[in-house]
């Protein structure tokens, strides 16, 4: 009898919920079919939740930014949660999106972007950025990096907006490369043969004990930008759904032959159990290595009284390319018109020339704003930070990661297979072939079984 | 009459059930429900909560995936390698601290600390006691001269890093369920056996084990359910990754990474219901042998 019960009342329960949801699904639809025309101004106090994954400085420079925002926007009040970190940021967003609940803001990766977007979450900033009312003028947004700009685009429309961006230097040892005569190389060659040269076995045991060039364990993962100096690509990206994975080219197994290689010959290591390249690095025990900017407050940090460093662009091979990684920002649609105004203000005051310096000078990501770079100010801080600078010289061969549904799938897979390379499980050619249709599996699966095509 | 009464005791015992049974029924029945319903989803929309198309697909693709198959291998081998090493030895130690050694009651909590403390604040530690250079395991080893190990870089050794660090991790809890049933034994039993001469071994094999048996059994199952749920340490451990080469990729991370990263929720609802297949026919397993094998007094 209990149990009949327990089973009666589960029913219940489930049948309630299943109603919850419905409910909650056709409020969303009526949310869009209003939501065409944008409110151009803020006539009512509106509070509203910006999501976001920054800890340490990042995190208490952004605090500063939209505390200042509160003050100076006395109708709107941004409330600022921190989700942990970007994937856990994520889980919560797909929570989110299931029970309704999503927040007006939020900062996330293109290619997490891209699932909201073809279930119509998102909002459409294309009017907003082109109204006369609360827009930029065409100076205004050309004065936004182009590659930042476009980074934001979907079927020819605006969803996402910059926001913590970063690129790729490579770090150096600055008594480490003087002491071998070695000049920060420019190219791949000139990559490899420092490599060489500068990894050292000081005490003579046959082992290293400076190796020449320090890589993340995400080598893999943020492969793209060896790819592209190769001269390949990772994906061609033709629509929402429709797309061409190019791994697998003569450039793909060259540029894994290349960072594989010097890993086996041990003129390169990745940070392995240290997690990331900061600690070996501070500690003198790589005399180069390759790292987002983001990390630059962490180096400087663990570096303190231990080396002396300092960061150039990254060594070309058949073309110049720059990986500008970050997440951007985007707006729900689920939320109200003047929610969606109020979130568009901040975008616009965090994307500012002030604030975007003030963010840029206090955290390793880079300014958006030409007008931000060229100012007195920053020159001046470049000064006394070349590091700061190095980035920027790599704007105009700048390039995004890919977009499509799953993106995920494309890092995680090139990942395994250069694990696999370097382990000498399997060559190049095999390791990028089978990665490339494990990907196509993974993108075509993601689309079929969240039923998006 | 009597019916009538009986009626109405049914109707309190109901209310007095009801809090647990809405709690149950939310994150309990309703979710395995749900996830068994959702295996069967091979185009759903996720956020909208829209079935296109339902059937065996995602049980198909689960079976073609090697990335699955290397999970299922992996997390068997995980939990051949935790689950008898760590009730053999929170055996002895519970034994041990049942003695009347000195200090038992701060040895007891030394032990149970593992269980209660973040698994993110261990790894953390772990993660230096594996390190190659600067590990503490490496410098005990070098003493005895054994050639530094890459515990948590080789996809030899990172499974090997992985079972030590559960092993330890959960021997607390164990140690504790271990000491309740020891306690309940009856000292009788033991001065009995002394009386006729039994030795130590004899008294442990042929008293303590039997009398025993109930918790061992209710122990092992416990610890092979969760042998085969591992996640949080492989996470924490390797940083968010599954070990090199997915050395430590087992069937609760896969799962976690095809919902959370992939958007497969079908096919990582699919991978639940294998798991609790794979799961409930070891328990009956169990159950079986504990029928025959475990004396309740």
């Amino acid at each position: 009898m209990k149990k009949l019960v327990a089973v009666l009342l589960s029913i219940v329960i489930i049948l309630t919920f299943v109603a919850c949801n419905k409910e909650n699904t056709s409020n969303v639809d009526v949310l869009q079919e209003n939501g065409e025309k944008i409110a151009t101004e803020i006539t009512e106090p509106v509070t509203i939740e910006f999501w976001h994954a920054m800890s340490g400085a990042n995190g208490e420079a952004l605090e500063k930014i939209v505390k200042d925002f509160n003050e100076e926007y006395k109708n709107v009040t941004v409330n600022l949660i921190y989700q942990g970190n970007y994937k856990e940021l994520f889980e919560k967003l797909t929570g989110a999106a299931k029970a309704n609940q999503l927040p007006t803001l939020t900062q996330i990766y293109p290619n997490r972007l891209s699932g909201y977007i073809m279930n119509d979450l998102v909002e459409d900033l294309t009017p907003y950025i082109f109204s006369e009312e609360v827009g930029f003028s065409k100076t205004e947004f050309e004065d936004i990096p182009q590659v930042f700009r476009e980074g934001g685009i979907w079927d020819d429309k605006y969803y996402a907006f910059p926001f913590n961006k970063s690129t790729y230097l490579l770090f150096y040892n600055k008594l480490l490369l003087e002491e071998q005569g070695v000049k920060p190389p420019t190219t791949w060659e000139e990559l490899r043969e420092a490599a060489e040269k500068l990894t050292i076995d000081k005490d003579g045991d046959g082992k290293a004990d400076v190796v020449g060039l320090g890589l993340q364990n995400s080598v893999g993962i943020d492969f793209s930008f060896w790819m592209e100096q190769a001269g390949g690509h990772l994906i061609n990206e033709i629509s929402n759904t429709e797309y061409e994975l190019l791994f697998n080219s003569d450039a793909g197994v060259e540029a894994f032959d290349f960072v594989s290689g010097m890993v086996k010959d041990g003129v390169a290591r990745l940070a392995g159990e240290d997690k990331n390249i900061t600690g070996p690095f501070a500690r003198g025990e790589m005399a180069m290595g390759i790292s987002s900017t983001s990390g630059i407050p962490y180096i400087e940090e663990a570096s303190t009284g231990n080396i002396e460093w300092d960061a150039v662009v990254l060594p070309k091979h058949k073309k110049e390319a720059a990986l500008f990684a970050g997440t951007d920002v985007a707006i729900y649609n689920t939320s109200t018109a003047m929610e969606k105004l109020a979130a568009w203000e901040f975008i616009k005051f965090f994307v500012n020339k002030e604030n975007t310096t003030y963010w840029a000078t206090n955290t390793g990501y880079l300014p958006v704003r030409y007008s931000a770079i060229n100012d007195a100010k920053y020159q001046q801080f470049i000064k006394e930070y070349p590091v700061k600078g190095e980035g920027l010289k790599q704007l105009e061969i700048g390039f995004r990661d890919p977009k499509i549904l799953n993106g995920y799938a494309i890092h995680s897979n090139m990942q395994q297979a250069l694990e696999e390379v370097i382990a000498g499980e399997k060559t190049s050619k095999e390791a990028l072939e089978e990665a490339m249709k494990k990907t196509k599996e993974d993108i075509d699966q993601a689309l079929q079984n969240f039923g998006l095509n | 009459m009597g019916s009538d009464k009986s009626y109405k005791s049914f109707i309190r015992g109901l209310l007095y059930l009801l809090p647990s049974l809405v709690i149950l029924g939310v994150f309990q029945f309703y979710p395995i429900i749900k996830s068994l319903d959702m295996s069967f989803y091979i185009r759903y929309n996720y956020f909208k909560d829209v079935v296109h198309q339902r059937g065996f697909g995602n049980f198909i693709y689960i079976f073609n995936d090697n990335q699955f198959r290397i999970a299922l291998k992996n997390t068997f081998i995980f939990a051949l390698g935790v689950v008898p090493a760590s009730i053999i030895l929170s055996l002895g130690i519970a034994v041990l601290l049942n003695t009347k050694i000195k200090l038992r009651g701060f040895f007891r909590s030394i032990y149970f600390l593992p269980f209660v403390t973040s698994v993110v604040a261990i790894s953390i530690v772990w993660r230096w006691i594996y390190h190659s250079r600067y590990g503490l395991l490496n410098y005990l080893l070098g003493l005895v001269g054994i050639y530094p190990i890459q515990w948590l870089t080789d996809p030899k050794w990172a499974m090997v890093s992985l079972i030590i660090l559960s092993i330890w991790r959960g021997l607390g809890y164990n140690i504790i369920i271990f000491l309740a049933g020891l306690q309940n034994i009856n000292l009788q039993y033991y001065q009995a056996a002394k009386i006729d001469g039994a030795s130590k071994w004899n008294r442990f094999r042929y008293i303590t084990i039997p009398q025993l048996s109930p918790t061992i059994f209710f122990v092992s199952i416990m610890s092979l359910i969760n042998a085969f749920k591992v996640f949080d340490e492989i996470f924490a451990l390797f940083d968010k990754r599954p070990g090199p080469l997915n050395s430590c990729l087992t069937v609760v991370y896969y799962i976690y990474d095809q919902f959370a990263n992939q958007y497969k929720y079908g096919v990582a609802s699919a991978a639940v219901y294998v798991l609790f297949i794979i799961i409930l026919f070891f328990t009956l397993i169990q159950l079986y042998i504990g029928r025959k094998k475990v004396h309740y007094d």
